[in-house]
C-alpha cells in the first residue's frame, strides 16, 4: 500500500504549483519575455479556492488504458487536497499539502494519517508520463528565465532557461503561450543539449471571470524516451471561489475524509 | 454513572439535530475487496517435552477468504461508517465429531470482523468540535507499524503478517479543532478489550522454564525444584491458563487526551492515557500433583517414563498502567549538503510508561515428591514480609516507570527507491522496566544441567532435624550454584529496516522489510572459579542472533486487482525472540485482491 502513497503523491503537486516559490534568482529574461511570463503567473494564482475533477489516462500502445479518477481542491497558494476515488484499489486514499515540506496521506489500508516528506518528490508517478516537477510547476518565472522567441497572430514562443539554483529537472523549456487568454498551450521541455524529452499540450480552455481565471479541459504530456506512451488529465468538473473553510484542510479533516 | 455518560452523549446528538438545508442530500459511498490469503509454514516448530508437547506443523496455516464491505453514508453534518470483514477460514478443526460433520459451521467455519461501525456529528454543538460514538480504529502515534503511543485499541496479532493491525472497540471520542494547525482530541472506552494473541501463542505455555518471577534467587530455586520433580518423574506442565478480564466498572474504563499541532511546521502531539496494558501477565499460578494409573513413556523409549505431572493453572491479568506520549515528525533539510537532495522524513515517538506493580501468588496442593511431602498452601517465597506481616510475593512486573519509543527516518533515492530505517524500543507485546538505560531482565529459557541426580546435591547439607527450612534452602543453594539462565532485557531494541523498488512504471513493488534484534542476549551461570554467578554476553551474530526478513513482491494489475507473494522468514535460537516457536516458524504466502 506504501507504493500507492508515493505513486499517488504526484497528483498533489499537479495542483501545487503555487507553492513552488523559490527564492528570486538573478533575471536573464528579456523584456518581452519576462513581462509575458509575469502576466502569466499572476493569472495563475489569482483564484481564491478551486475545485476540479479530474480522470487521468494513460495509453501505451498495445495495452489497455488506465484511468484513474480524483478531486482536487485548492486553497490560495497554500492549502491542497486530493482524493482518490477510483479505481477501487486506491479509493479512499488522500492526500493534503500545507507547504512543500508539509504534506500528508491518508492510507485506508492502515486507516491512519502519515507525514511524508519531500524526497518523494523524486519518485515516479503512477506509472504515467507526468514527473513530479513537471506536474508541481504551474508559476514559471520563478523557475525559468524566458526569452521571446517568436510570435504569431495567436500565439508567443519563448525559449526558457532553468535559473541557476533552481531544483527543476529539465533545464531547458519552451513555451507557446495563447494571446487571448494569456495561457499555455504547449510546452517542450529539452535537455541540456536541447533534445526534446516530453512534449505537453493543453487545450480546451474555459474562462471565468473574464480570462482571469480559466483552465484547460485536457493536459496531455509524451515522454518522448517511452515511445508512444501518453498521459492525459482530463477535467470532468471545475468549480471557482465556494468560500472554502481552512478547516477542509487539516490533517484532522484529512483523517476524517470530510 | 456509565448510563449518565451514554445519556449525555445521546442527548448531545439530539441537540446538535438541526433541520438540513434543502440542498443536503444523502451521500452514500459503497465498496470493498474480496482477499484470498495462503499461508505455508516452512518447517516444524515444537516446544515442550512427550508428555505436554505443543507442535505446529509444516504445511498450510492459513487459507482465507475475505469479503470486506465499506460503507460511508453522509448526510450534512452526521455521518455513518461500516467497514465489516467476513472471513471463511478455509480449515475445519482437525478433529472432527460426527455429529459436527454434518454441521457446516464445522466444517467450513467462518468469523466476522468489524473495523468500523460508528455515528459521527461534525461540529457538535459547537463549531470545530467532532464527535464520534461506535466501534471505532482511534490510531494515534506518528511511526511507522510500531506505536508506543497508541494505547486506545489492542493488538491484533493474530496474523503476524500483519504487522501493526489493532482491534477496533466501542468508544466515545470527541475532537476540537483549533484554528488549522491544533487538535485537542478525547476518547473514553467504555469496556476494555484484550489483544488477540497469534495462533502459535500457545505454544508459550509449553516453556515452563521462562519463569516469570524478577527475583533472581527465586528463580534458581524454582529452577531447582523443576529439575528435582522432573528427577522424581513429576514433570512440571502447564494445564489451564485463564484469563481475567476487569470488570466493567467507571474505574475500568480506559481513557485519552491528546494536543497535536504543528510547531515550526514540524508535527508534534502530547498525550495522555489511562488504562491497561492490552497483553495479559500472569498474577496466580495454583499446582497440583497428578499421579497416573500407569507410568507415561516416551514414544519408542520405555525406559523412559514419567509417574505424573504437576500440574500448574495460571490466571492472567492485565495491568494497569499510564502513559504520557510525545510524538514528532517532519522532515529535515538536506539542500546543505547538495542543492538538489530534497528533505529526509523523520518520526519519533516516545511512551512514557508508569506501570502498576503485578505481583504473583503461588498456591499449590499438597504434593509429594520423592516421599518428601508438601503441604497444600501458598509458596513460602522467602522474600520477607511486608509492614502488616504478610508475605511480599515475587514481582512480575514492577512499578518502575520505563520508556518505548520509535525513531524513524525515511529517504527516496532516484526514482525507484524508497529506504526506511527505524530503530524500535520496545515491541508491543514488551511490558516492564528493563533496558540498556536500567537493568531489568525476561527469562528466555533455564535449566539446570547436572550431571547427576539433583538429589545429591540437595541431599548433600540437609539437615533432618528441620526439614522444610533445610529444603528450601537446599534448594536455593543448588540453583544458585547450578541454574543456567539465557536472559534478555524487558525492552527489546531492533533495528528495522525496509526498501521498497518500484518498477514496471509503478505496477510492481518489490519490498524487503527486516527486523535486527539488538537487544542483547545473556546466558548466567554459576562460576565456580569466582565463587558467584557470572553473566555473559552472546554475540548478536552468534548464539545471540535473532532476526526477521520479510520480502515481498506485489503487482497491480489495474482495474482494482492485486497479486502478492511473499515470505516471513524467522531465525534464531528457540529463546531468541524471532527464534521462538510460540512465533510461529517461518511462512510463505500468497495473496490475491480485488478491489471493487
Amino acid at each position: 500500500m506504501k507504493g500507492n502513497i508515493f505513486r499517488g503523491f504526484g497528483l498533489v503537486l499537479l495542483c501545487t504549483s503555487a507553492l513552488v516559490w523559490l527564492a528570486p534568482a538573478e533575471a536573464q529574461a528579456d523584456e518581452a519575455g519576462a513581462a509575458i511570463m509575469a502576466e502569466l503567473d499572476s493569472y495563475l494564482t489569482e483564484a481564491k479556492d478551486q475545485y476540479f475533477v479530474f480522470d487521468m489516462i494513460t495509453k501505451e500502445p498495445g495495452k489497455t488504458e488506465r484511468v484513474m479518477k480524483f478531486r482536487v481542491t485548492i486553497k490560495g497558494t497554500r492549502f491542497r487536497r486530493v482524493e482518490f476515488f477510483a479505481p477501487a484499489d486506491v479509493r479512499g486514499m488522500r492526500f493534503l499539502v500545507r507547504s512543500l515540506t508539509q504534506m500528508y496521506v491518508y492510507l485506508p489500508a492502515y486507516r491512519r494519517v502519515r507525514r511524508i516528506a519531500s524526497h518523494v518528490r523524486a519518485q515516479g508517478f503512477m506509472g504515467s508520463t507526468y514527473s513530479f516537477d513537471e506536474m508541481s510547476i504551474v508559476t514559471y518565472g520563478d523557475v525559468f528565465a524566458c526569452d521571446l522567441a517568436s510570435q504569431t497572430d495567436s500565439l508567443w514562443t519563448l525559449k526558457c532557461q532553468r535559473r541557476p539554483g533552481q531544483d527543476f529537472n529539465y533545464s531547458q523549456m519552451e513555451i507557446d503561450i495563447r494571446k487571448d487568454i494569456h495561457r499555455p498551450a504547449e510546452l517542450r521541455f529539452l535537455s541540456d543539449k536541447g533534445a526534446l524529452l516530453k512534449t505537453e499540450t493543453r487545450t480546451d480552455y474555459s474562462c471565468q471571470e473574464g480570462k482571469h481565471v480559466c483552465n484547460p479541459k485536457t493536459m496531455k504530456i509524451v515522454d518522448h524516451a517511452r515511445a508512444g506512451v501518453s498521459t492525459a488529465l482530463v477535467c470532468k468538473e471545475w468549480k471557482l471561489n465556494q468560500g472554502i473553510n481552512d478547516r477542509y484542510f487539516t490533517v484532522r479533516a484529512l483523517q476524517r475524509g470530510k | 454513572m456509565m448510563k449518565s455518560i451514554f445519556l449525555a452523549v445521546i442527548i448531545g446528538m439530539v441537540a446538535a439535530w438541526v433541520p438540513s438545508t434543502a440542498a443536503e442530500e444523502l451521500e452514500l459511498t459503497l465498496g470493498g475487496r474480496v482477499q484470498s490469503d495462503l499461508h505455508f509454514r516452512l518447517q516444524e516448530k515444537m516446544v515442550g517435552d512427550y508428555y505436554a508437547e505443543q507442535r505446529l506443523t509444516e504445511g498450510v496455516v492459513r487459507n482465507e477468504n475475505y469479503l470486506k464491505i465499506s460503507l460511508d453514508a453522509n448526510f450534512g453534518r452526521f455521518r455513518a461508517v461500516a467497514d465489516v470483514d467476513l472471513v471463511w477460514t478455509g480449515m475445519a478443526d482437525s478433529v472432527l465429531e460426527l455429529g459436527a460433520l454434518s454441521q457446516r459451521a464445522a466444517i467450513d467455519p467462518y468469523y466476522l470482523q468489524t473495523h468500523a461501525l460508528y455515528l459521527e456529528v461534525v461540529d457538535f454543538l459547537i463549531e470545530g468540535l467532532d464527535l464520534r460514538v461506535g466501534q471505532q480504529l482511534v490510531l494515534w502515534g506518528k511511526a511507522d507499524q510500531f506505536n508506543p503511543t497508541n494505547n486506545l485499541n489492542a493488538a491484533d496479532v493474530e496474523d503476524v503478517l500483519l504487522f501493526g493491525e489493532q482491534i477496533a472497540n466501542f468508544m466515545i471520542r470527541a475532537d476540537w479543532v483549533l484554528g488549522t494547525d491544533w487538535t485537542l482530541s478525547g476518547v473514553l472506552v467504555p469496556v476494555f478489550k484484550p489483544a488477540q494473541l497469534p495462533r502459535s501463542g500457545a505454544l508459550a505455555l509449553a516453556a515452563v522454564d521462562r519463569i516469570p518471577f524478577a527475583e533472581e534467587s527465586l528463580r534458581y530455586r524454582v529452577h531447582f525444584e523443576n529439575t528435582m520433580t522432573g528427577a522424581a518423574l513429576y514433570p512440571t506442565a502447564v494445564d489451564q491458563v485463564r484469563a481475567h478480564l476487569p470488570a466493567r466498572t467507571v474505574e475500568n474504563m480506559p481513557f485519552s487526551f491528546r494536543l497535536a499541532g504543528t510547531i515550526l511546521t514540524q508535527d508534534v502531539a502530547f498525550s495522555y492515557y489511562r488504562g491497561r496494558h492490552d497483553f495479559p501477565q500472569p498474577i496466580s499460578n495454583h499446582a497440583r500433583q497428578e499421579v497416573f494409573a500407569e507410568p507415561l513413556c516416551r514414544p519408542g523409549d520405555p525406559a523412559d517414563c514419567i509417574d505424573g505431572l504437576l500440574l500448574t493453572d495460571v490466571t492472567l491479568a492485565y495491568p494497569r498502567m499510564q502513559v504520557l506520549g510525545f510524538n514528532m515528525a517532519g522532515e529535515i533539510p538536506l539542500d546543505w549538503l547538495a542543492k538538489s537532495m530534497h528533505g529526509l522524513g523523520y518520526r519519533l515517538e516516545v511512551g512514557v510508561y508508569l506501570p502498576e506493580r503485578v505481583e504473583l501468588s503461588v498456591h499449590q496442593e499438597e504434593i509429594i515428591i520423592a516421599g518428601l511431602p508438601q503441604p497444600a498452601g501458598e509458596y513460602d517465597y522467602r522474600l520477607g514480609s511486608d509492614a502488616q506481616g504478610n508475605p511480599i510475593r515475587p514481582t512480575i512486573i514492577s512499578d518502575s516507570p520505563f520508556a518505548k519509543w520509535t525513531l524513524g527516518l525515511d529517504y527516496t533515492l532516484g526514482t525507484h527507491w524508497m529506504i526506511n530505517l527505524m530503530w524500535v524500543h520496545g515491541l508491543s507485546d514488551e511490558f516492564g522496566a528493563g533496558d540498556f538505560l536500567n537493568e531489568g531482565f525476561v527469562v528466555r529459557s533455564g535449566q539446570v544441567p547436572l550431571e547427576g541426580s539433583p538429589f545429591d546435591c540437595f541431599f548433600a547439607d540437609f539437615d533432618m532435624s528441620d526439614p522444610a527450612n533445610s529444603a528450601i534452602n537446599a534448594a536455593s543453594s543448588c540453583g544458585r550454584q547450578n541454574a543456567v539462565e539465557i536472559l534478555r532485557p524487558s525492552l527489546g531494541d531492533y533495528l528495522v529496516l525496509g526498501i521498497d523498488f518500484h518498477f514496471a512504471d509503478d505496477k510492481a513493488l518489490l519490498r524487503l522489510f527486516s527486523i535486527f534484534d539488538i537487544s542483547g542476549t545473556y546466558r548466567t551461570y554459576f562460576d565456580a572459579e569466582a565463587g558467584t554467578r557470572v553473566r555473559k554476553y552472546l554475540s548478536l551474530f552468534g548464539d545471540g542472533f535473532s532476526m526477521i526478513v520479510y520480502p515481498e513482491l506485489v503487482y497491480n494489475f489495474g482495474n482494482g486487482l492485486e497479486l502478492s507473494a511473499g515470505a516471513l522468514l524467522q531465525f534464531g535460537k528457540n529463546y531468541s525472540k524471532f527464534g521462538d516457536p510460540a512465533a510461529g516458524g517461518s511462512l510463505f504466502w500468497t495473496r490475491a485482491r480485488f478491489y471493487f
